[in-house]
């Protein structure tokens, strides 16, 4: 058989691509049915009444009664709410004065110490304070999520900003870019891998914030859950919560984060992620 | 634009956007339907008094809401009964899926 017949019958018989469950997820769910049978296992073993330390089916059986009664819907939807807002905020206001802050020598004096000042208080100081102002309610979680989020896109932008290769700007300039060009077409383009950082980051952190926001300024949400169960004696339905927010953030985190990275990897090449040097 | 529209994160919210519409389409239909028992009973204040019946017993969270919308009078089995009820928070509280039905009811009937 000559070499050409070789490659046409190489080609005309491409291998079946098959669907396989990748070895990543099957290894994640081991380990979650490994943590579960282990938490079954330990109930008789700890030998304590249920409602000081649930079993798995226990847990099942608050979180079917917490959608029946529609109560973890409802608050499913108010924390996403509170979280999306918080983010969205707080990284707007991130950017815009991270790239200010970066680009202008005179914003840079006159607000980095206003800024590092604030850095310095945590949020939990804030929001008694805020809750005195504002009383309970979304516009309390909204400004502490806000700045929970603020702080690292901030910094991260700065760092991206001030980092950009001084070639690509001269570059830009050389062709006659003007300045608001040269932030849209060099500045921010380069400065996004940093940007997702303080992204990660601040929406991580949100996260937890949320969860601490909902149990002192709340009267619904996830983080409410958690405490309300708690405080009733229903450690069942806290874990349920523990379960949602873990659960919603591997979501969050899978669906929109990883891949919005990936996305400024390959355009931009100018970060890596951790899992593609494994 | 089509790699884009293809890319697993779009496909995954565009399914859960049609899947919250349709719940909530569902929820609107369903409502309807249960509201249609007490349309005819609002004053001329726009206000009425019902009976809702939920599909679970009466939580914390349910009174909270029903108190958010009008005047709790009486909490009875899985009943909860409602005077000074606005019609529009009526069809509001008849469109989730844990009510089973919203029934005439006159305070002073009681």
């Amino acid at each position: 058989m000559s070499a050409a017949a070789l490659s046409s019958a190489g080609r005309s018989a491409p291998p079946a691509r098959r669907r396989t469950i990748s070895p990543r997820l099957w290894k994640g769910a081991l380990g979650l049915l490994g943590v579960v049978a282990l938490w079954q296992a330990s109930i008789p073993l700890v030998g304590v009444p249920e409602y000081f330390y649930p079993s798995p089916a226990g847990v099942a059986r608050a979180a079917w009664r917490l959608v029946e009664t529609g109560i973890l819907p409802s608050y499913i939807g108010d924390s996403l709410v509170r979280y999306a807002a918080g983010v969205a905020l707080g990284v707007t206001l991130g950017v815009g004065l991270g790239v200010l802050i970066g680009i202008s020598a005179r914003a840079s004096r006159l607000l980095s110490p206003i800024i590092s000042f604030f850095f310095a208080i945590v949020e939990v100081a804030w929001i008694p304070l805020f809750v005195l102002w504002w009383g309970y309610g979304f516009k309390v979680i909204l400004i502490a999520l806000t700045y929970i989020v603020f702080f690292p896109v901030l910094y991260n932008t700065i760092l991206g900003v001030r980092t950009v290769p001084q070639v690509l700007i001269n570059a830009a300039l050389s062709l006659g870019a003007t300045r608001w060009q040269l932030i849209q077409e060099v500045t921010l383009p380069a400065a996004l891998p940093s940007i997702f950082t303080g992204l990660r980051l601040g929406a991580g952190f949100a996260f937890r914030g949320l969860i601490f926001s909902e149990m002192i300024a709340a009267k619904s949400g996830v983080g409410y859950l958690i405490f309300e169960g708690a405080s009733n004696q229903q450690t069942d339905r806290t874990i349920v919560g523990m379960i949602v927010m873990g659960l919603l953030w591997l979501f969050i985190e899978r669906v929109y984060i990883r891949p919005l990275e990936a996305l400024t990897v390959d355009r931009w090449g100018l970060a890596t992620r951790a899992e593609d040097r494994e | 634009m089509m790699r884009l529209l293809r890319h697993p994160s779009v496909v995954i919210t565009a399914l859960l956007v049609a899947g919250l519409l349709a719940f909530h389409t569902w929820s609107r239909v369903s409502g309807a339907a249960k509201f249609a028992a007490v349309s005819g009973e609002a004053g001329a204040d726009g206000r009425l008094s019902a009976e809702i019946v939920l599909n679970v017993t009466p939580e914390r969270f349910h009174i909270e809401l029903m108190q958010d919308a009008g005047r709790v009078v009486e909490i009875k089995g899985r009943s909860i009964f409602l005077a000074d009820l606005p019609a529009e928070r009526a069809l509001a509280i008849a469109r989730n899926y844990w009510v089973a039905e919203l029934r005439r009811w006159r305070p002073n009937a009681a």
